[in-house]
């Protein structure tokens, strides 16, 4: 233990007298200064923006025109995405996913107005994120510093006299990888120190209802690990290399085969494996399966027929007026229903089928590390494909009971929520709860990717055993 | 010197299997991104055919109905109003640089009465895809070209050293000269490779001769591109620091124009606009003011005050249907000009932001290049706001066209659906490649530097 500490300080020592590493440690503190920086103003600037809207939306809601429940079920209300802190750290699919929801009566919008839409190519370059730096510039830093920390010692011919002091070449690989992976590692603890502070004095004494401080420690155990694996490959690549250029060129082409490559493949194979429908074929599939089910605006429809048929015998009555309730809030209730079922199974498809196009990239971790802890990075940071997906079903969950609400208040004779005509009243809409997302836990974020977290498992397993059992067996002459 | 250097840099580079390796890889790399853009292309080509059927289908169905009216009736022509779709089609050049087409919504259904910046996605897309990107030629050109001016050129110089030639090539040549020699081999090679690639993407494309200045175009801005590259790998390679210092620059400057300057641009000149948008979907549902309830007096006085008014003809009797037709028409052009306005403001917010990115380019290579082939392949946000601006135009001539054809019975324009929109072509031009000169500017720069230092 005593050797691995000096090994690992000598490293440490040397890495701090080099120049290069200086300039590139500096260079690193001001990039991430500027992501910490420039990450959270843009988040409190889309917080603000979210607050503004959402009260303009709310403010709309309630003091709307007096409307009967049906004509104030189209006209609806409007949902909008909430920020999230650590989209700060990793904005995931943020920039492609939509902001916006438009919430009414007979049909399930879709999300819009995503950022990049509307947007030059220069978005297709990315956000500057911390999660840029995280998984594109510090791996190739690694790269860079560790290259040389074995190969160095054999080009000078101090590798064979460190091997004679009785010091194995497992212990060096052990230590010079600890040395470098302290370093990455307490980078990783000062940029999260970094995060939690700001979260902090913006959220003060608002504690940490979701668990933001909790994921991101959970990030920067995945990146971490993810570092930890990265130099160990790279320490041991050295100690395995006699040509430095070799090394440094083949680890460039690796760097680039995973980090762009292999992402970009595995989405455009995933694409392919499984295409989605076009949005004509989609609003199509719909609008041929309506006609197969009840109508609320057309009372000949016989399925509308055979509703009105069933209620009344129910009630026991021979005609829709002798019934103690409007016909029309229930018929608008059973249209809504069938209309949920078509899309529940219209939109259910198009997400197995973007999940199915993702699991490509998911499996595609077997492979790739990088691809194992892109996808856990914005899973946990609540920026992934699935957090979207449980925002839509939250607001199409509040849809249908603002819907079913309103149904239920047009199918009263009466009610102390409308006037003398039968339009609802502004104490209806006070009453009435806005829509207000709650972000899932971090254990239903993770159980969406468990391909990653065995395929992380694998890698670091992978590595360890390397270092361990094959380092000794590295000829050194 | 130059025919010397250039007989054995050859021989060396045909013996090199890795590097010849590396040059099929590239070349396969130009010619899968080929086919993937296509494939993109041919989808979207699928989409807009569905689309014309679903307007025949409409049309036909419309016949059907008109024939069941008696002839007092016959010229209701409402059902017109919902048959005609603008396309924003792919051109030849657009599976070579997708660009934001993805992004963009491409067809639009003008019928008068929706408002054409409120359309709803006209694909269905996986976020997950988009923000992986798209493998196309100019990915491949942009990303991976520096990449491998960078692999052939990093150690011209280092390679002698390793090789303990350098000393004896002092001594006979040189240095700096020999250096720019292997450099300017390499560089023809590489030169020659993108000629290859290009024209092979061109010929699998199908690119008629037709656009031989497009095609020019993008070969110039390819070759531009290259030609920057080697400058920056002259001057670290002049910098003398040996081969793994050299790479490890060089790389670095690859992370730094590829990815770190393009997204602190991106972060510097963007902003949210979700305001601007949520105010259309305010407008949809009737939370901002409407024109049908402006007076009769307003609504003279607002349609004189539109810019794209048509002047009325005189109506060739006063009965009270024909007032209200000429009141709905103006009252649907005012309600256009107010909808289309606030679309047209969130689009125009995102075009500045686009021409002040442009200003950066002097600094941001990467991005110069790759808005130049999307203006090419008619995919870039100038493309788009076009194709915008002309489908508002032609929404006004198309409901103007409708209201004679409901109004004036001497108006025979039923005949073929008149007028048409016409297809926006990207238009090339040296305003295209303009910004660019900044990159020659700074590769000369470049040269100039690296050819002072001495060895």
């Amino acid at each position: 233990m005593k050797v691995l500490i000096t090994i690992m300080r000598l490293e440490l020592l040397q890495l701090w007298r080099d120049g290069t590493s200086r300039v590139l440690g500096l260079l690193l503190l001001v990039l991430t200064v500027y992501a910490v920086g420039s990450s959270t103003s843009g988040y409190s600037e889309a917080e603000r923006e979210h607050h503004q809207l959402t009260e303009t939306a709310r403010d709309k809601m309630v003091h709307q025109k007096p409307a009967s429940p049906h004509m104030a079920g189209h006209y609806g209300h409007i949902a909008f995405k909430p920020a999230t802190f650590l989209q700060a750290v990793d904005p995931g699919v943020n920039v492609f996913t939509g902001t916006t929801v438009r919430v009414e009566a007979h049909t399930q919008n879709r999300d819009v107005f995503a950022p990049a839409a509307g947007r030059s190519s220069l978005g297709r370059f990315g956000e500057f994120s911390f999660s840029l730096l995280l998984q594109v510039v510090v791996p190739l830093l690694i790269l860079f510093t560790c290259y040389r920390s074995i190969l160095a010692d054999r080009a000078n011919g101090s590798l064979k006299i460190l091997l004679c002091q009785g010091i194995s070449m497992r212990m060096l690989v052990l230590g010079r990888a600890s040395a470098y992976s302290g370093v990455f590692v307490g980078y990783l603890l000062l940029a999260a120190a970094g995060y939690g502070a700001v979260f902090l004095l913006r959220h003060e004494g608002a504690g940490d209802g979701d668990g933001i401080l909790l994921r991101l420690l959970a990030l920067v155990l995945l990146y971490a690990l993810y570092y930890m694996l990265l130099v160990g490959s790279v320490v041991f690549a050295s100690a395995l290399s006699r040509d430095a250029s070799g090394l440094l060129a083949g680890l460039l082409a690796v760097w680039l085969i995973i980090t762009i490559i292999l992402p970009k493949a595995a989405a455009n194979i995933g694409e392919q494996h499984a295409p989605l429908p076009t949005s004509l074929e989609f609003a199509e599939g719909i609008s041929s399966r309506k006609g197969d089910g009840i109508n609320g605006h057309d009372r000949s429809n016989p399925h509308t027929v055979a509703f009105i048929d069933s209620v009344k015998r129910a009630y026991g009555v021979d005609s829709v007026e002798a019934l103690p309730v409007k016909i029309g809030g229930l018929l608008m209730q059973a249209d809504e229903d069938y209309n949920n079922r078509l899309y529940d199974e219209a939109l259910g498809g198009i997400e197995a089928i973007i999940a199915r196009q993702n699991r490509i990239g998911s499996l595609s971790a077997y492979l790739n590390p990088f691809m194992a802890v892109r996808n856990l990075s914005m899973a946990l940071a609540g920026t992934d494909m699935h957090q979207h997906f449980h925002f839509t079903e939250s607001v199409e969950l509040y849809r249908r009971e603002l819907v079913a609400t309103l149904n239920a208040q047009d199918a009263l004779r009466e009610s102390a929520y409308k006037d003398g005509k039968g339009k609802l009243t502004g104490r209806f809409w006070e009453s009435s709860a806005d829509f207000e997302y709650a972000p899932p836990s971090l254990s239903w974020s993770l159980g969406y990717y468990v391909h990653e977290l065995v395929a992380l498992s694998l890698w670091c397993f992978l590595v360890f055993f390397m270092i361990y059992f094959l380092s000794n067996k590295i000829r050194v002459s | 010197m130059n025919s010397t250097v250039f007989t054995y840099q050859f021989r060396l580079l045909v013996r090199n299997r890795l590097f010849l390796l590396c040059l099929l890889a590239l070349l396969g790399a130009g010619i899968y991104s080929t086919y993937y853009g296509r494939h993109f292309v041919e989808g979207q080509q699928r989409v807009l055919a569905g689309m014309d059927s679903v307007v025949q289908d409409r049309y036909e169905s419309y016949q059907a109905y008109r024939s069941g009216l008696p002839d007092s009736l016959r010229s209701d022509i409402r059902a017109y109003a919902g048959l005609y779709v603008t396309a924003y089609a792919p051109t030849a050049f657009t599976a070579l640089a997708i660009g934001q087409k993805d992004n963009y919504p491409f067809y639009h259904e003008v019928n008068g009465l929706k408002n054409i910046y409120e359309v709803d996605t006209t694909t269905i897309k996986n976020p997950a895809k988009q923000l992986a990107g798209n493998f196309d030629l100019s990915f491949v050109i942009v990303y991976l070209f520096p990449l491998f001016v960078i692999v052939l050129g990093y150690n011209v110089l280092s390679e002698e050293q390793d090789q303990h030639t350098f000393s004896l090539l002092a001594v006979q040549t040189d240095i700096g000269r020999l250096v720019r020699s292997k450099l300017f081999f390499r560089l023809l090679v590489m030169l020659v490779l993108s000629l290859v690639v290009n024209l092979t993407a061109f010929a699998i494309n199908g690119i008629p001769l037709r656009m031989i200045w497009a095609m020019v175009s993008w070969c110039t801005v390819s070759w531009l591109y290259i030609i920057f590259w080697f400058s920056l790998v002259y001057l670290v390679v002049m910098l003398d620091r040996g081969g793994s210092v050299s790479a490890l620059l060089l790389g670095g400057l690859w992370v730094l124009f590829l990815l770190v300057i393009p997204t602190v641009v991106n972060r510097q000149v963007s902003s949210l606009h979700v305001r601007e948008q949520a105010q259309t979907l305010f407008n949809r549902r009737g939370d901002l003011p409407r024109a049908y309830d402006l007076s009769e007096q307003e609504i003279t006085s607002q349609y004189a005050n539109l810019s794209n008014r048509h002047n009325l003809p005189v109506l060739s009797d006063t009965s009270a249907l024909q007032r209200i037709m000429r009141k709905s028409y103006m009252v649907g052009r005012i309600q256009a000009d107010w909808d289309n306005r606030l679309g047209r403001n969130a689009l125009e917010a995102t075009f500045r932001e686009y021409q002040r990115a442009l200003d950066y380019n002097w600094v941001n290579p990467a991005f110069a290049v790759q808005q130049c082939f999307n203006q090419i392949g008619n995919t870039e946000i100038v493309n788009y706001r076009d194709y915008m601006l002309a489908v508002e135009h032609f929404e006004n001539e198309r409901a103007y066209w409708l209201y004679r054809l409901w109004n004036d019975p001497l108006f025979d324009g039923e005949k073929d659906l008149t007028p048409k929109f016409t297809q926006i072509e990207s238009h090339i031009s040296i305003r295209t490649i303009r910004k660019l000169w900044s990159l020659l500017f700074i590769s000369i720069g470049l040269w100039l530097i690296a050819i002072t230092r001495k060895l």
